[in-house]
């Protein structure tokens, strides 16, 4: 430790002076400091006073204690809930009713062909027209807007859609690595004991 | 209580703990008898209640006697059961803020029984009434002195000073460095030394 700009006892010093082997100059300087003469005495008394504190004991039976908890069994297992089964006879007739179930809508299916046969083609047809009306007017609405012919122009060159399609990249990138350093927990971890 | 059997006691450490860990009730009551006094002590210099300092101790051995098979062997028994128990007592103090030291009894004990009950059992070190006195006097001074000490300082200098602990074992028990476990010796002494300047007068 540095001493300045008084060469008073450092803590090392103390540590020398209790042991006896305090150096010839602190020594020195001891019998002339009245200031580190007392702080030594001081700490001297301090010590002395720490090692004589008595040991304390727990009450009696302190140890039975420890034991009584240390030792106490496990708490007993509470046995798994086990799954309520339902009876037989129950699972019999729900097999029974799906097997009717499917062999009168085949029968039905079979003896109404005609009829079958026209409503497959009317849920197939006309959602099938539907479907091309409305990307017909979509694609209408979109080519009537005033930007379309400016967007149109901006990639129509190779060269134009590939800038774009990189910036976006560059976009798309960048966000994904600020979202993982966001979402990354501390490096370091919480230190702990048993206790 | 039934005494540990001779051969347990003449027994180091790791060997008693080698065979607690086979569920030895004997050797398990040998650690506890070894390390009751000090571990106690030390968590009651921590807390400043009886009650709560035995509570806090039984807490220390069951958790170490339930981990033994945790316990490395190449580390000194004691440190592991004192790092235990300064877990436990500075958990405690980081939820609440305790009263200061009575050594007459806890503040709260409010019938004889309980001041008797929670007033301190002093060791056998006292061998006279004047010196029981003087002590008493001293102990008393440092005891609340002690108390006033930041909980890492009181911990440092209990186990350097009271319990006779190497500075690196310190080190290993509060997994301080050793650098810091000097420097808070070295304030702790520094802030005795101020409190009990005027016992020198």
């Amino acid at each position: 430790m540095k001493r300045w700009p008084i060469n008073h006892l450092t803590a090392e010093d103390l540590d020398a002076f209790h042991s006896a082997s305090l150096s010839v100059e602190m020594r020195e300087h001891l019998d002339e400091c009245e200031e580190c003469r007392t702080m030594a005495e001081l700490d001297r008394m301090v010590l002395n006073g720490l090692a004589a504190l008595p040991s304390l004991a727990p009450r009696d039976g302190f140890a039975d204690r420890v034991m009584a908890g240390a030792w106490q069994a496990p708490p007993a297992r509470q046995p798994r809930p086990v799954p309520v089964r339902r009876a037989s006879w129950v699972r019999l007739a729900a097999a029974a009713s799906v097997i009717v179930s499917l062999g009168a809508s085949i029968a039905w299916s079979l003896l109404n062909r005609d009829l079958l046969l026209s409503w497959i083609h009317l849920s197939t047809a006309e959602p099938g027209r539907l479907l091309w009306l409305g990307v017909r007017v979509v694609a209408t609405n979109l080519t009537a807007q005033p930007w379309y012919a400016s967007l149109r122009d901006l990639v129509s060159s190779p060269g134009r859609l590939v800038a774009l399609a990189s910036g976006a990249l560059v976009v798309y990138g960048a966000a994904l690595v600020a979202l993982r350093r966001l979402l990354t927990p501390p490096s370091r971890p919480v230190p702990h004991a048993l206790g | 209580m039934a005494e540990p059997p001779a051969d347990l006691r003449a027994a180091t450490d790791q060997e008693v703990v080698a065979i607690a860990r086979r569920r030895n009730e004997a050797a398990s009551r040998e650690l506890v008898r070894r390390y009751e006094r000090p571990i106690f002590s030390l968590i009651f210099r921590m807390v400043r209640n009886r009650e709560l300092a035995e509570d806090l101790a039984q807490e220390t051995f069951i958790k170490a006697l339930n981990a033994l098979e945790s316990y490395r062997p190449e580390y000194k028994f004691s440190s592991w059961l004192f790092k235990i128990a300064n877990n436990a007592a500075i958990d405690h103090l980081r939820k609440r803020e305790l009263d200061t030291l009575s050594l007459e009894g806890s503040p709260h004990a409010d019938t004889p029984q309980l001041v008797e009950a929670t007033a301190l059992q002093i060791g056998e070190k006292i061998e006279s009434a004047l010196e029981a006195v003087e002590h008493k006097e001293l102990g008393g001074e440092i005891e609340r002195a002690i108390a006033k000490l930041r909980p890492e300082y009181r911990t440092c200098i209990l186990l350097r000073h009271v319990e006779g602990r190497a500075y690196e074992e310190i080190a290993e028990i509060l997994n301080l460095p050793l650098g810091t476990v000097k420097t808070y010796i070295h304030r702790a002494r520094n802030e005795l030394r101020i409190a009990l300047a005027h016992l020198k007068q």
